[in-house]
């Protein structure tokens, strides 16, 4: 039986106690990760929790496939960045923008300079909701330092070229439409 | 420019430097372990007995209508049969083991056994008889005495078994009755069937006698070769028949081919002077 932090998992008599070690484990190694990717699309906590929730309910589901996965970063990865978009077709993100841009702004700042600071925050994420599907989710995705171009091929199903040249155009494509916005 | 990229780069941060929840692990186990104890518990629920849920009222009211049901079957069988045990008591003629149940191989230790049980069960059916003829005479009062010695009578000897296929081709295997296998278990009869193959393996290879030819029979001339050709005989077939003969213990010696030659040269010789001073 595994713990973590205290805590003990305890699955059906049925289980292997392989699974549940692996189950612990993986919650305790890749939830932190899972929550940036899922928050990177929802942008919403409590959102991105649940979703992380649901990634381990399906592990839970497919435990006795977990040894022939090869990659389980990238499988989970997959997992919860298809859930995250799943769940972002039900929600809409741009009502939590409000509330993550305003904790984006430094508190230290005067109250004009601050809702100023906030609305440029709220049109980036504006922005990034125009962009391109492909270049929106390569965009997102390489919010997550762990996830380098060749784990983002992986998850996007692309090659890493195309990521590399996706992601090129989406910070371009970006800055351009925020400058267009800030003469306007 | 430069603020539009200070502002991407600072999006990009704050998404990346996402706060995780206090105690989201602890959640998501707690989550889990929830769920997989409802699938346990779901699958017991799987196993569980369709029955199980049924009030049991109805089951008791199921089992009463099938009590009612049975008893309102029997009675009119009872009523017409009269009393079962009684009629029992009453010596009916019992059952004998059906004699088509015996097997027709059976061995005759079979028979017997058979033949014991039905004695034994004679005997038991006349000591019940005996005991109802004494029950009877008390005026039917020792009804208990005779279900008594009812019950403590021997049973019944259950049927023979039928054979196995083992022991029938044992059965068939002893009682195969063949005379020659029979005759081969006897030493005498063996021995005279030897001595009759060995008479046949001798008159079969021996040689034939050859006639010795008499006196008279040598001085007569010898036949032409025309003759000879009349008669169909060839005189080379003659050593050739005496070769293939082998020379068995009771054969005669035959003449040595040298003597032979010889003698139809001599004889020869005669027929031509002969023919000489006939034709002159």
């Amino acid at each position: 039986m595994a713990s973590v932090e205290g805590f003990s998992l305890v699955l059906s008599s049925m289980e292997s106690s392989r699974t549940e070690v692996d189950l612990a484990t993986l919650v305790e190694t890749y939830s932190s990760l899972l929550f940036r990717v899922v928050h990177s699309v929802v942008r919403s906590r409590a959102e991105a929790e649940d979703v992380v929730q649901d990634v381990f309910v399906r592990v839970l589901e497919h435990r006795r496939s977990l040894a022939d996965v090869r990659e389980m970063r990238v499988w989970l990865i997959r997992i919860a960045w298809n859930l995250a978009l799943d769940r972002r077709r039900r929600i809409r993100p741009e009502q939590f923008d409000e509330g993550f841009a305003e904790g984006l702004v430094a508190r230290d700042l005067p109250v004009d300079e601050a809702l100023n600071e906030a609305r440029r925050m709220k049109a980036v994420l504006r922005e990034m909701e125009r962009l391109p599907k492909a270049e929106r989710h390569v965009l997102l995705l390489s919010v997550t330092e762990e996830l380098g171009t060749a784990d983002m091929a992986k998850v996007l199903g692309r090659s890493e070229s195309a990521v590399r040249a996706l992601l090129f155009r989406a910070r371009t494509r970006l800055r351009e439409r925020l400058e267009e916005g800030e003469k306007r | 420019m430069k603020h539009s990229d200070e502002a991407i780069e600072k999006v990009l941060a704050g998404l990346r430097d996402v706060e995780i929840p206090a105690g989201m692990e602890r959640r998501i186990l707690d989550g889990l372990e929830e769920r997989a104890a409802r699938r346990a518990e779901a699958g017991r629920r799987w196993y569980r007995p369709v029955w199980r849920g049924v009030p049991a009222a109805y089951v008791a009211c199921g089992v009463a209508v099938v009590g009612l049901a049975v008893v309102m079957l029997m009675v009119p069988a009872v009523r017409r049969f009269g009393h079962g045990g009684v009629q029992s008591q009453m010596g009916v003629a019992p059952v004998k083991p059906i004699p088509a149940m015996r097997s027709t191989i059976a061995s005759r230790d079979t028979e017997t056994v058979l033949h014991a049980s039905d004695v034994r069960f004679a005997k038991r059916v006349d000591a019940a008889e005996s005991g109802l003829g004494r029950a009877g005479d008390s005026a039917g009062g020792s009804e208990d005495d005779v279900a008594l010695s009812e019950t403590r009578a021997a049973s019944f000897p259950a049927p023979p078994m039928p054979l196995t296929d083992q022991e029938k081709l044992l059965l068939r295997l002893a009682h195969k009755n063949d005379p020659v296998e029979l005759a081969m278990l006897d030493p005498k009869l063996r021995e005279l069937q030897d001595a009759e193959d060995q008479a046949e393996f001798q008159s079969f290879f021996s040689v034939p006698v050859v006639k010795q030819p008499a006196p008279e029979e040598q001085a007569q001339p010898e036949p032409t070769a025309t003759e000879q050709a009349a008669h169909g005989e060839s005189t080379a077939e003659k050593p050739a028949s005496k070769q293939a003969a082998p020379a068995g213990d009771q054969a005669v010696p035959a003449p040595q081919p040298d003597e032979d030659s010889e003698l139809k040269q001599s004889r020869a010789k005669q027929v031509k002077a002969k023919t000489i001073t006939t034709g002159l």
